[in-house]
């Protein structure tokens, strides 16, 4: 019977959120739990884990599905909140 | 672009939802499948679009986000529809509209003959109308191999034909047959006189002369003989060629009645114009009264359209009146008739003829003028005439 090694770092990928950034002009985010702040210039974005935070100007949701949320804009400051 | 067709058709609204948690109306949504495009931020709250049928759904979400919907703007199907629902009118004019197009689609409006150089496209329309392909027959009707193979069969100067139908035009496609190239026979022959005559001019290519310049021939007599005899005692055959020109006697004798009946167009005419609308044809011009005899002239015009000839023209009909004239002819007139007869037997029966002399004897007797005519012409009279060599 194997023995785990406790030394491991062990990383759940399953929960954690995808994010894609082209450039800073456009991100995806899949694993996303829903919006929590929807301005122009900061979208919060709720995931399993942490509340993600886009501050920038001229900010949108281009889409917005059950696990998935894209945004536009002129993205500035990411922001991780645990 | 077939997204905004799918919506259009479905109906949308643009909606701005102003409250105490906007951004829960959007997980809300997401969450349930209701799709909403064009999330954006306003003050104190979103607004976005949706399909009709989704916004009906999202009441209850608004109600759990504390948020008041607002419809901003509509568009779409079922709001057009919804806005002229008491112009019954206007909705069966458009079911009206909608049956009569398919209902015209079942039918033959217009030709287009692709192909077709030296062979009239006049000819093609004449078989193809035999054939039952007329403008207005129905397409279901038309067995377009049996059109092809009669159009083959119809048409000598043709090779190859297709007919295709595209919408309510028939393409008629055909290939001429390539022209028989004129081939230089190389036989062995003589040239022999085809008429009697005197000769002028002796132009020999191949072979021998057997007469010359002022030689008198007689019809079938050798003029350029296609054998060669050789130094060694034996013949050599070859295909003689030549140009011999002889003055040759032409008579002939012509008849015209010395009261005639003469037609002759006048300047009256009547012009009539009949507005053609798919089957059917119906007067576009007011006139009345008619001509005894006439002559007519018809000319049909349609309406082009990309290309695309419309079942709706013009029909032109201008009727000239003829006035019949009986006319007593002396003899000054029947002379220059028969010289006219002479002038056109010139150009078209001897077109590569020379008149050297003409005469014409005019006579008469109590209903009738005669004419003699006694011409000379200077003509080619070489005729080939081959003839079979066999070895012993």
């Amino acid at each position: 019977m194997m023995k785990k090694n406790p030394g491991a770092v062990c990383f759940d990928l399953g929960t954690v959120p995808l994010i894609e950034m082209n450039g800073n002009r456009r991100v995806v985010i899949e694993g996303s739990t829903g919006i929590l702040l929807y301005e122009t210039d900061n979208i919060k974005v709720n995931t399993n884990r942490m509340a993600i935070s886009f501050e920038g100007r001229g900010m949108s949701v281009r889409c917005i599905s059950g696990s998935c949320v894209e945004i536009e804009g002129f993205i500035m400051k990411i922001e991780f909140i645990s | 672009m077939l997204v905004g067709i799918v919506r259009w058709c479905r109906g949308s609204v643009d909606f701005t939802a102003a409250g105490k948690f906007p951004e829960r109306l959007l997980n809300l949504a997401a969450v349930r499948g209701i799709r909403i495009w064009n999330p954006q931020p306003v003050p104190g709250g979103v607004s976005g679009s949706m399909l009709l049928a989704d916004y009906r759904r999202i009441r209850p979400l608004a109600k759990r986000a504390r948020v008041r919907t607002r419809v901003s703007r509509r568009r779409g199907l079922p709001f057009f529809v919804c806005r002229y629902q008491n112009r019954f009118g206007l909705v069966v004019g458009a079911a009206l509209g909608a049956m009569l197009i398919v209902f015209l689609s079942q039918f033959l409006w217009s030709f287009r003959i692709v192909g077709a150089e030296h062979l009239s496209q006049q000819q093609i329309r004449d078989v193809l109308a035999e054939n039952g392909v007329r403008v207005g027959v129905y397409k279901g009707d038309l067995d377009v191999d049996r059109i092809e193979r009669r159009l083959l069969r119809g048409l000598d100067r043709i090779t190859w034909v297709s007919v295709n139908m595209m919408g309510c035009t028939a393409s008629v496609e055909v290939r001429e047959k390539a022209q028989k190239p004129e081939i230089r026979s190389t036989a062995p022959c003589n040239v022999t006189a085809a008429v009697d005559g005197v000769i002028t001019k002796v132009n020999v290519r191949d072979g021998f002369a057997a007469v010359r310049e002022g030689s008198g021939v007689a019809a079938g007599e050798l003029l350029v003989s296609g054998f060669n005899p050789t130094k060694q005692g034996g013949v050599r055959y070859m295909h003689a060629d030549a140009d011999i020109y002889a003055d040759v006697i032409s008579k002939r004798e012509s008849k015209i009645p010395k009261q005639l009946d003469y037609y002759s167009i006048t300047e009256n005419k009547i012009d009539r114009k009949r507005l053609k609308l798919l089957w059917f044809e119906m007067p576009f011009s007011i006139c009345f009264g008619g001509f005894r005899d006439k002559a007519l002239a018809v000319r049909e015009d349609s309406v082009v359209l990309n290309g695309t000839a419309l079942p709706l023209g013009m029909r032109s009909e201008t009727a000239y009146e003829l006035e019949n004239r009986q006319v007593r002819m002396d003899e000054e007139t029947a002379r220059t008739v028969f010289r006219n007869q002479e002038l056109l037997y010139e150009a078209f029966a001897r077109p590569g003829s020379c008149p050297v002399s003409r005469k014409l004897t005019v006579s008469a007797d109590n209903d009738s003028f005669f004419c003699t005519f006694d011409c000379v012409f200077n003509e080619n009279i070489a005729q080939t005439a081959e003839f079979s060599v066999t070895e012993e």
